[in-house]
């Protein structure tokens, strides 16, 4: 009998413990897994030094927290003290008094200290025009500073957000940077905060430099006018607001407007390696005007140099400026709405409305309408009224029933209505009774049908069935974008859905298709914002 | 020798038993004009205009239906819990398969709910070459069902049987936590 001896330097494999590694591996795995994902605990260390235990007891009297918030409920809000306040920090999340830093700076005592563990939110800059966010939690540190100068205390939130070709994989660099001390190469953004959650002021670096406002072409933008005409070129305004989200749902809690800067691109296009435009608001030189590009910008202040601010040369962060929080202006229902005859309470909850509808770029693009057209509607409420949301075009005023059911949906098809008066040939109020009522209500439900399936918010359609779902399918391009025309083809099949919405319609029942009125305002809102190119 | 090959006998065995089980659970695919069955449940793929796959539950009912009342009855139709459906996806996707998912951009569901904002059924509407399979749109039904609820007026409601809400689902918010 012929055998075959292995070569000496050969492994065979013995079968009996490839098969024990087989069944065994696998749950050695599992068993890794389980162990990785169990939750990390970490003691808290207590202090006694008096320094800090004055510091704490001021902080906790100052702002006293009233109990855990952790509602997760979206809270889109403005940081203008006028329309409402930010999201309140102090009310959910926490300094961890047992890991403080303690040292002197620019004539401060500084007590420097990182987030209680519990704190599940992180935060970032969203560009909410492109609908983009600047965050990542693992290239974000948050500090809680107590300031003080000898006679009181301040205190604010230091957010660093880093940029990823700075940290190129090196998580460990996020603690180089803290308000005594960065890299010399820090590229990213500082924020600070009031623990109130009022925008105090805001840095861009790119490789260890302070990048000037002035470098960026961007400008703080009055929202009242949210399109500038500066010789002969329109600039494109960028809404940025503060966005606050839970890190283990990833739900946003909060969405709060921080600034409006204008400019040739990304309200600015300001560098740190995809970083956008940060306005300083610094209180310290007060901006001044010049010129860039026939663009007029805001001045920052003076290029400090590698690692250092103006005025401090030690190489930390510039320092918050002052107490008082930046004064943004952010569109409120007294500029767009004549708001005299509701109550304060009415306001608020109007303002928080409109948030909602500013937050997408179709409400932006009225708003900018409105605006440069010193366009202003009587807003009331009315419980009598025929519908929950009206726009009466001969008197220009929206009404609504009451405002726990009026919806940011609903507010944007009335906005939308007042545009069409304003665009329309002759207005729409010569539509009333006549052929044309109909395109009236179809276009308005079409634009709102698209805006919320392409915003992800979504909604009831104007009609049921396949043919509507695959009509707004087809005419967002798969729920991508709001279209910029429609072909002969998707302009026969919207004739169409109009027969069948006043047939299905009761509300609506009463209304006259004129074949000859073509959906135009539509085109000419979509076309006048960004939501064409998502 | 002989335990030898009886042992390599039992991996091989066990390399087919899991290729097996393997295959069941994501080798089925989503083409058009089929039906396909899941665990427990069965669906009925057909392309429309835009070369989409539209998913129905074969048990659905109401998706051929008209409601008793008009879609305009309704103004105020929102999600009682904000972010119940984001939690459904974590549940039913690990973020290394949205992110597989992330070049079909999302899924297009239709939610009918009865007055009282319970989710009687789904559709869904999804890119024509999906790589979802159907065990994966079987869970996100199951949890549909049974963790999104809709808040609706009951002033709104009256008379009525049921109502649809649509959304398009962007992967790129379930995987930066934003889908509302």
């Amino acid at each position: 009998m012929l055998t075959q001896q292995p070569l000496p330097y050969m492994i065979i494999p013995n079968p009996k413990k490839l098969y024990r590694l087989f069944v065994f591996f696998p749950l050695l795995l599992i068993g890794l897994n389980y162990y990785s994902c169990r939750k990390d605990s970490k003691s808290a260390s207590t202090t006694t030094d008096p320094v800090i235990l004055q510091a704490k007891s001021w902080y906790e009297s100052t702002y006293p927290a009233s109990g855990a918030n952790t509602n997760n409920s979206l809270i889109t809000q403005s940081s203008n003290s006028t329309t409402g306040s930010a999201f309140n920090f102090t009310q959910h999340i926490k300094p961890d008094w047992g890991h403080t830093t303690s040292y002197t700076r620019l004539n401060d005592k500084v007590i420097e200290m990182p987030l209680d563990s519990g704190a599940k939110y992180n935060f970032g800059l969203k560009n909410q025009t492109a609908n983009k966010l600047y965050a990542n939690l693992k290239y974000s540190s948050s500090y809680y500073l107590v300031l003080n100068d000898g006679k009181n205390y301040e205190a604010y939130l230091m957010v660093v957000i880093a940029d990823s070709a700075y940290v190129k994989n090196d998580l460990t660099k996020l603690s180089h940077n803290t308000y005594r001390k960065h890299d010399a190469d820090f590229s990213g953004m500082v924020f600070y905060f009031t623990p109130k959650g009022e925008y105090v002021s805001g840095y861009l670096y790119k490789n260890g430099q302070l990048v000037p406002s002035s470098a960026s072409t961007a400008q703080q933008q009055n929202s009242n006018n949210s399109t500038l005409k500066t010789n002969s070129v329109e600039a494109q305004c960028t809404d940025y607001y503060w966005e606050v989200y839970n890190t283990d749902t990833g739900a946003i809690v909060s969405l709060t407007y921080m600034y409006t800067l204008c400019g040739s691109d990304d309200g600015g296009g300001g560098g740190g390696g995809g970083a956008p435009a940060v306005n300083q608001c610094p209180n310290s030189p007060a901006p001044t005007t010049t010129s860039i590009n026939g663009l007029k910008v805001n001045s920052a202040p003076a290029n400090p140099g590698t690692g250092g601010t103006p005025g401090t040369g030690d190489g930390g962060f510039p320092p918050p400026p002052t107490t008082t929080a930046c004064p943004v202006n952010v569109p409120t229902v007294d500029t767009l709405l004549n708001t005299n005859n509701l109550t304060q309470l009415q306001k608020d909850s109007l303002q928080t409305i409109l948030n909602q509808v500013l937050s997408t770029c179709l409400g932006q693009a009225l708003n900018n309408y409105f605006a440069q057209n010193s366009v202003s509607f009587p807003f009331t409420a009315n419980p009598h009224a025929a519908n929950p949301a009206q726009y009466n075009p001969a008197s220009g005023a929206i009404t609504v029933q009451n405002f726990a059911g009026l919806t940011p949906d609903g507010l944007q098809e009335e906005l939308f209505h007042a545009y069409q008066n304003k665009t329309m040939p002759g207005g729409t109020a010569q539509y009333i009774g006549q052929p044309g009522s109909a395109n009236i209500e179809f276009e308005a439900k079409v634009l709102r049908d698209m805006n919320s399936i392409v915003n992800g918010t979504g909604g009831g359609f104007a009609l049921t069935g396949a043919d509507y779902n695959t009509f707004i399918e087809n005419i967002t391009s798969n729920y991508t974008s709001l279209p910029t025309s429609f072909t002969s083809a998707q302009l026969s099949t919207y004739f169409s859905l109009m027969s069948q919405f006043i047939q299905d319609s009761p509300g609506y029942s009463n209304d006259i298709i004129n074949p000859t009125l073509n959906p135009e305002a539509i085109f000419t809102i979509t076309n006048s914002s960004s939501c064409t190119t998502h | 020798m002989y335990n030898s090959l009886k042992i390599m006998k039992k991996i091989n065995l066990l390399i087919f038993v899991f290729a097996i089980i393997t295959k069941l659970s994501y080798g089925q695919t989503l083409k058009a004009d089929a039906v396909v069955k899941a665990n427990n449940l069965t669906y009925s793929t057909t392309s429309n205009s835009n070369n989409n796959l539209v998913i129905n539950n074969v048990n659905n009912k109401l998706q051929n239906r008209k409601p008793k009342l008009s879609p305009t009855a309704i103004n105020y139709f929102e999600k009682k819990d904000k972010t119940a459906l984001l939690k459904v996806f974590n549940k039913v996707f690990t973020t290394t398969r949205i992110k597989e998912l992330l070049p079909e951009n999302g899924i297009f569901i239709n939610f009918y709910v009865n007055p009282q904002g319970k989710v009687l059924e789904v559709n869904f509407s999804l890119h024509k070459n999906t790589l979802i399979t159907p065990i994966e749109l079987e869970q996100l039904e199951t949890e549909i069902k049974r963790d999104v609820t809709f808040d609706l007026q009951p002033k709104e409601t009256k008379g009525g049987d049921f109502f649809v809400f649509s959304e398009f689902i962007r992967y790129s918010r379930v995987l930066d936590g934003s889908l509302q």
